[in-house]
Order: structure tokens, then sequence, then C-alpha cells
């Protein structure tokens, strides 16, 4: 290949990915991750499932990490779950080694002050589309949540 | 004779050569062994010293901040309990370091919630369930051999719930004494309006005694009433600070809304004494939040508990016959939050007040017979081991 094309490659490369824009709270999550646990493919998933015991509500917070737990099989979320496990149950997650679970047991993602409570992120073309946090009037609509 | 002169000097100055690196070498074993003296420097009014013996690790599985110093047949054990994602109890015997792990998985994964434990021997675990005032009886093993369900006596006072205090809940080896806390939820309590609900809160019972926990006919009562009235009003929350002590034969109440221990007569559960405590470092009070307030601003609580001082435990030490008043200062940026000890006679005089390293240490302080374990803090323990081992400094009394 001459050194021509491969610039025109770089150049339509360059183009694409500029395109997508990528809005701030999701490069601090993408560095979070990248940086604290090397997990570099935040692209690859639909949604981020963060389990924390902070917040006002801490029954809600262990009913989620609950919740959650049963779903942690699915490649296609990312579990962060940012707690020591001394206030809420984080077994479920403890027994998966897979790539899609990153725990978090010295709370560094609260630093981020992305979400306040335990939270569902929605991702889409590299970008945070909504953020859902735990709370006792949504505890129940979110174990109806189907994503 | 010079010459026999000059072997005795010679003889002289290797003796005290040798006397001097004899000493040197007791000086440096002794400053290894360094001593705290709870006043900087100065003789204590307390006449207490601290001696730093080394940071015990043990090797629970898990950390927690659960941790109980509990007297079995005259010996004792450290038991370190996490009801969470572990769901172990790890207690270890300190005299011969036997250790065993009860298990309550399968409790926890049944749905039950653990408000406390009481170990009064290693096949005798009380293990009170919150929410649903149940306490079940284990062996060793995790297996249930009796429990019972206090619901009916709880609802007949009122519409109740059982809590546990920092002791936890056992007075003695047959007595135990709960905290206990209105329910608005309770079908008796459900249909009052919040200002009558919170005016029974206030004006309601605070402890729940029964004097006979291994017999069939238990006897119950409830006491300890009209207790917030001491120091706040209906327009605050209450759900912050009651916290139940159970030492030297007495009952004592602490809150996070009162710089006052309150000593609580364990027969009739009525009010005998007020002390309040002097901390050098400023007021052991916050102001309590209004419920008004938290409604508007649901993170007022916290932020109140960050920025103030308060009371944060009691420990009896029997060889000094002192009450150690353990204060917690507000947040400091940068470091882990300060705290320090208040040390009071047997008549509640107020002798000393000293500090510890708090950036290493946790104010959780433990008392055992030869001196007191300190929770070393997490961000000092080796990262690796972290959330799995905990380490507790350890200190005997002069």
């Amino acid at each position: 290949m001459s050194m021509s094309k491969l610039n025109i490659i770089i150049i339509i490369i360059s183009f694409v990915g500029c395109n997508v824009k990528k809005d701030t709270m999701y490069s601090l999550l993408e560095n979070f991750i990248l940086k604290e646990y090397n997990v570099d493919n935040l692209n690859d998933y639909d949604n981020v499932v963060v389990v924390t015991d902070e917040g006002s509500c801490i029954e809600c917070n262990r009913a989620f990490s609950k919740l959650m737990g049963s779903v942690v099989n699915r490649p296609d979320i990312l579990f962060i779950i940012s707690t020591s496990g001394s206030k809420i149950d984080i077994s479920y997650y403890l027994e998966f080694t897979t790539e899609n679970v990153i725990v978090d047991r010295e709370s560094k993602f609260s630093d981020l002050g992305l979400v306040k409570s335990s939270a569902i992120i929605y991702l889409e073309k590299s970008k945070i589309v909504d953020i859902i946090e735990v709370n006792l009037d949504n505890l129940a609509e979110i174990a109806e949540l189907e994503f | 004779m010079v010459r026999f002169f000059q072997y005795i000097l010679m003889f002289l100055n290797k003796i005290m050569r040798l006397t001097f690196t004899i000493s040197c070498f007791f000086l440096f074993l002794a400053c290894n062994k360094h001593k705290q003296n709870v006043n900087n420097g100065d003789t204590p009014k307390s006449g207490v010293s601290l001696n730093f013996v080394e940071n015990r690790e043990f090797e629970s599985g898990f950390s927690s901040q659960n941790i109980q110093i509990e007297v079995i047949d005259k010996e004792e054990y450290i038991c370190f309990s996490d009801f969470f994602t572990s769901k172990k109890i790890h207690i270890y015997n300190l005299k011969t370091e036997e250790e065993i792990w009860v298990d309550l998985k399968t409790m926890i994964d049944f749905g039950f919630k653990i408000a406390g434990i009481e170990i009064l021997s290693l096949d005798t675990i009380l293990v009170l369930t919150q929410y649903r005032n149940q306490l079940f009886f284990l062996n060793r093993d995790g297996v249930i051999w009796k429990y019972i369900d206090f619901n009916p006596q709880l609802e007949e006072i009122g519409g109740y719930e059982l809590w546990s205090g920092k002791t936890p809940f056992m007075f003695n080896d047959t007595t135990a004494i709960f905290p206990i806390s209105l329910v608005a939820e309770s079908e008796i309590n459900k249909t009052l309006s919040e200002d009558d609900f919170y005016k029974k809160y206030y004006s309601g019972p605070n402890l729940f005694k029964v004097d006979n926990i291994f017999d069939e006919d238990l006897n119950c009562n409830a006491g300890l009433y009209d207790l917030y009235n001491n120091f706040t009003d209906k327009y605050f929350l209450a759900i912050e600070g009651k916290y139940f002590t159970y030492l030297n034969d007495f009952i004592y109440f602490f809150s996070n809304y009162s710089d006052t221990i309150y000593q609580v007569d364990p027969v009739s559960l009525k009010l005998v004494r007020k002390v309040k405590i002097n901390s050098t470092f400023g007021k052991a009070y916050m102001k309590p939040v209004t419920r008004k307030l938290q409604k508007e601003n649901n993170t007022a609580l916290n932020s109140n508990f960050k920025e103030n001082m308060s009371i944060n435990s009691i420990v009896y030490i029997t060889e000094k016959e002192q009450y150690w008043v353990v204060v917690r200062h507000a947040e400091k940026e940068g470091s882990n939050r300060p705290w320090s000890v208040v040390v009071l006679d047997s008549a509640f005089n107020e002798l000393d007040e000293f500090t510890l390293d708090h950036d290493n240490l946790n104010l959780n302080i433990r008392s055992y017979s030869d001196g007191l374990f300190i929770p070393v803090n997490r961000d000092k323990i080796q990262k690796d081991l972290r959330f799995k081992v905990n380490v507790l400094a350890q200190y005997e009394y002069e």
C-alpha cells in the first residue's frame, strides 16, 4: 500500500471518528475504567450498572444489588461494583470473574461524581444518554425494566 | 606497680565500654516497644499509659467494622461479623488462637437481615433479625435450634421494632435488653397522622427487656419513656443517634444530638444520671436536622454528621475503673476522621482527654482484659489484603 493511500485511509478514519462525538461524562467514565481497571472497551456495552452503598436509601441499594446480580451474565452490561461490600451484599459479583464486572471496593468511582447512588447508565454512540439513580420511588419500576 | 595500675585501668575501661554497650542495647529495646503516654508527655491525671504491642492480623476472609469482644467460659474471644457479602462470623480465641467461622448464608439468603449477634457460648449464638423482630439461637454449625418471635409483645406495647445496641443486646447471661423504635407501618400506628406519630415516638418507650430469654414463658416489659424530651423536641428527626451500651451493671445512652451521657437503671429502666462530656476539641453535639429540612434536602443528615462532633462510644476500663468516652471530631479534608478519648473516673469526674494517631487508627476501639484493640484504617493496610483481613493495633495498659 502506497503512502498516499494510507494517508487517505487515516483521514477517512479520523473523519468517521470525529463524527462520533464523545460527551464529557462519557469520557470521564471511559478514562476512569481505563486508568483504574485497564478496561478499554466501553463502546462494547449498552448499559453500565453501578452498585454503590452511597445515597439516602441504603435498602434501595441493597435491593438493586440483588436485582442486578441476577443479570450479571449479560455481556452487554458493564457492572461497576463500587462498594466495600460491608453494607450491601456484593457476593453475586465476586463470584464472576468475567470482564464485564469491575469490582471497585475502594469506591474510587464515587470521586467522579457521576452518580449519587446506585444507578443504571444508558450508553449510545459514545454518549451517556440517560442515568437513572435508584431511590425509593423508582425501585419498583426498575425491577420491571427490560434493558 | 605502674604496669599493674595500667592493667587495672584497661580492665575498667573495657568494663565501662561493655556496660555502655549493654545499656544502649536495652535502651534500643525499650524504645522499640513504644509507649503511648495518653497525655502527650506529662504524667496523665488518669494514670493511664498505653504500650503498643503489635498490629494483629486476623485472617477472617473479609474485613469488618463489626467487632465484638466476648467472654466465653472465662476466655476472651474477638469476633468479626459480615452480614452482607461474606455472611460469616469469625470467632477467634485470644489466648489459644483457635478460631471458627459460623456461616449465616442460609439465613441471609432466605431473606433475613441481621441487626446484631451475641455469642454466649460457641453453640449459643443469638442472632437478632432486623424488621422481623425474631431472635434465632444457632450452634457453631449455623444450625438454628430455637427461635423467639417478639412481634405479639411489640404490637401489644404500641407497634415497635427491636434494634441492636452497641454492646449489642444481652445485659447478662439471661437478660436481653433491646433498644426499640416505633414503626409507622405497624397496624396500630399506620392510621396516625405524622404529628401524632412523632408525638408517640418521643413520649414512648425506648427499651424492651426480657428477663428470662431461655424460658418458655417470657417475662417482658418496656421502659425508658420520654427519653428524647431530655434534649430535643418533636420537630427534629429522631432516626439518627440512638445508642445504648451496657457497661458495669448499668445501661448508658448517648446520641449524636446530645453532649451528655445518660445512665439508666437496668431494673426500673429509668434515667438515673446525666453526665455532660466536655471535650477540649469543641462541643460534642450536633444540632438535630428537622423533618422539614430533611424533606427538602435529603443529604442534610449526612452533612450534619460529617461537619460536627459527637459522642461515638463508651468503653469501661475495668483495671483502672474508668470510663473512656470516644468523641468523633468533624471531618478534615486530606486525612481520616480525627477522634479523641475523654477519660472519666468511676464517679464520672473528667480526668483527661487524649488523642491517638487518627490517620492510622479507627475510632472503633475495643477493650479487653489487658488493654485495647484499635482497628487500623483500611487505607493503611496492604492493598491486596484490605478486604480479606482485619488488622487491629494491640495496646496494653502499663
